[in-house]
């Protein structure tokens, strides 16, 4: 199982994201990810933090930002691409997969289907972010900026499209030893395809190796304490 | 375009970044976590740290790196409090005054600690000054790479397993980190927050006189090999609840001397520097946009300690107040015509706030709130003392 970190992207800087509510600045991209690729991460997922209100003048400066970006490890990136046009600014960037989310919520085909055909089919994965409660589990539409019922997701799609899938437990990122194992048991998908990300700690790592996920993303942990990754693959 | 803290004075400029919410800011929200933090489950942690600590350790039990400031004292009061045996740690930075040397000295004798003072090779560290002061306006970044380096030396070779430091700057301030992250010391930490993303390479690059071998000690060591030795770096103000002002005072009674600050009504930080409210902080009003003093402000807002309102008023005084630099150039050994180049060239945008005289009075009133914090404070005599005896 990979072991990855993710780092969200808003403006040109990093930040780090509590329960879905509260943002933290973190820093800049290149010292993050040259200490990520020290310490030895298997793979990077950066995320634009994108709500209603992206802009293309806001992707613009994230993707000027990644264009610069210096690393032998594999970055991920995803946030606010939504149009095809979109796809073209992302072909010179140093990334090997793209993360789409309102995209698949959406069932934008043509844009998944043009994304396919430049990075091929293995570089595509689905972003959801999900709220479990109450053993009720939502997907949030990041561009609508709301909760949906996990039947108006058509996983079908989702399964046909998307490679992997990267669960984000919203209400538990940025805590430690929170994500909500529920979460898999209501996703109608194979567990080697999932990625989970939010509430990670040593234990989760544990469980989701005994139930073959693909990989878990730590959030915010991973520069909290120096190498603590190496401490994650090895749990 | 940036946005304002409608709680605070800190923008979303700040060095740090800064997240900016509806009813204040990262470093405002963080602050508040101080008044629901169950401190004495924090304090359970730390023993728990300590008991490892001192199963693993075979003479001291922990690196605390000084530089004589009124928190180094606090620390140090809670270091020994825990039953550890401390080793402290100093750079020489050369740019201490006589209160300086007397608070470093003090410090070593009161609390009756071994110690360790590292005095780095004058020529060398005064060319990457002359660099860094070149390149990124800045002064201090040789010194502090030192001072963030040269004790995660001593405790590797030492094999000293828990470095101490005191507060999370990047915490303090912005929020960065929650209190309940438990942030230790990185690599990466120093860098972003201690070096402002610059580390010694990029300090020598083209300029600097300096051979990469006398460098060691302004270098990180390697991070798999202090992670080998099992070695950690810890903040104590994430077991702590900090108020800096609170407790610095409390320090006078171990001798710590407060200086007298034109700057800034915080006489207990950083005092017996000859340079840290002089240049330097001109320098960061030149990169940053604003002076040490809207760090003091922001922090006696969040302890309630001020309005908002007086801070502001406040912060427009202290913006006033001019400094003396002349005594750095001479200390860098800077001809007068080199002095007159550089302030007519580099710092005509801050030239109204730079006098050549030793002190300008100027008297500010403070807020009720602040007069009890203040104590009897000291002027120094000598500045710019290279080695001196507190004693």
């Amino acid at each position: 199982m990979r072991t990855g970190a993710t780092i969200l992207l808003k403006d040109g800087r990093c930040y780090q994201s509590y329960q879905w509510s509260q943002i933290r600045p973190l820093g800049s991209l290149q010292n993050i990810i040259n200490s990520l690729e020290e310490y030895q991460c298997d793979e990077v997922a950066i995320i634009r933090l994108v709500r209603k209100d992206d802009c293309r003048e806001a992707l613009n400066i994230d993707l000027r930002l990644l264009q610069q970006v210096n690393t032998m490890t594999p970055l991920s990136f995803g946030g606010g691409i939504r149009v095809s046009d979109d796809l073209d600014l992302l072909t010179a960037l140093p990334i090997e997969r793209l993360i789409f989310s309102t995209a698949f919520i959406n069932k934008n085909t043509d844009l998944l289907n043009q994304a396919t055909q430049s990075y091929g089919r293995q570089a595509i994965q689905c972003l959801l972010p999900v709220k479990y409660s109450q053993g009720r589990i939502e997907i949030f539409n990041c561009q609508k900026n709301t909760f949906l019922a996990i039947d108006d997701v058509d996983f079908d799609y989702i399964n046909t499209h998307a490679n992997e899938v990267v669960l984000l437990d919203t209400q538990n990122e940025g805590l430690h030893d929170k994500f909500d194992k529920e979460i898999i048991k209501g996703i109608p998908l194979d567990e080697n395809k999932l990625i989970i990300s939010g509430g990670i700690s040593h234990n989760i790592i544990r469980w989701a190796k005994e139930v073959n996920l693909a990989s878990a993303l730590i959030d915010n942990k991973v520069l909290h304490q120096e190498h603590s990754i190496m401490s994650y693959k090895h749990a | 375009m940036h946005k304002f803290c409608n709680q605070c004075l800190y923008t979303t400029e700040h060095p740090f970044g800064l997240s900016v919410y509806q009813s204040g800011c990262s470093g405002c929200s963080t602050h508040q976590e101080k008044n629901v933090i169950n401190w004495d489950e924090k304090h359970q942690v730390l023993q728990t740290i300590v008991k490892q600590v001192k199963k693993k350790s075979k003479n001291y039990d922990c690196v605390v790196p000084v530089t004589g400031d009124a928190e180094d004292y606090f620390v140090l009061s809670k270091i020994l409090a825990l039953g550890l045996s401390p080793l402290v740690v100093s750079v020489n930075d050369y740019f201490k005054n006589d209160i300086g040397w007397h608070n470093l000295h003090q410090l070593i004798t009161n609390f009756d600690v071994d110690s360790l003072v590292f005095n780095p090779d004058i020529r060398v560290y005064k060319d990457l000054v002359r660099t860094s002061l070149r390149k990124f306006d800045h002064i201090l970044l040789p010194s502090l790479s030192l001072h963030t380096s040269f004790p995660v030396h001593v405790a590797y070779e030492r094999k000293i397993p828990l470095i101490i430091w005191g507060q999370h700057q990047a915490i303090e301030q912005v929020g960065k980190f929650s209190h309940h992250d438990n942030v230790e010391m990185s690599k990466w930490s120093r860098k972003e927050h201690d070096l402002f993303e610059t580390d010694i390479d990029t300090l020598i690059g083209n300029g600097a006189q300096v051979s990469t071998r006398d460098l060691n000690y302004y270098k990180y060591p390697n991070i798999e090999q202090l992670s080998r030795r099992g070695i950690r770096g810890i903040y104590l103000s994430n077991y702590f609840r900090w108020d800096p002002l609170m407790q610095n005072q409390q320090m006078v009674a171990h001798g710590f001397r407060p200086e007298t600050n034109q700057s800034s009504f915080d006489i207990y930080e950083r005092a017996g520097s000859s340079v840290y409210y002089q240049f330097h902080d001109l320098l960061k009003f030149k990169r940053v946009g604003y002076r040490k003093i809207r760090d003091h402000l922001v922090r006696e807002i969040r302890h309630e300690r001020i309005t908002r309102e007086q801070a502001s008023a406040l912060e427009q005084e202290y913006n006033q107040v001019k400094v003396n630099i002349r005594g750095f150039f001479d200390w860098l050994d800077v001809s007068q015509s080199g002095y007159e180049w550089f302030k007519l060239h580099r710092l005509s945008s801050v030239k109204s706030l730079i006098c050549e005289s030793t002190f300008e009075q100027k008297t500010i009133t403070l807020p009720e709130g602040l007069t009890p914090l203040i104590e009897k404070t000291y002027r120094a005599s000598n500045e710019f003392i290279y080695f001196g005896k507190g004693i």
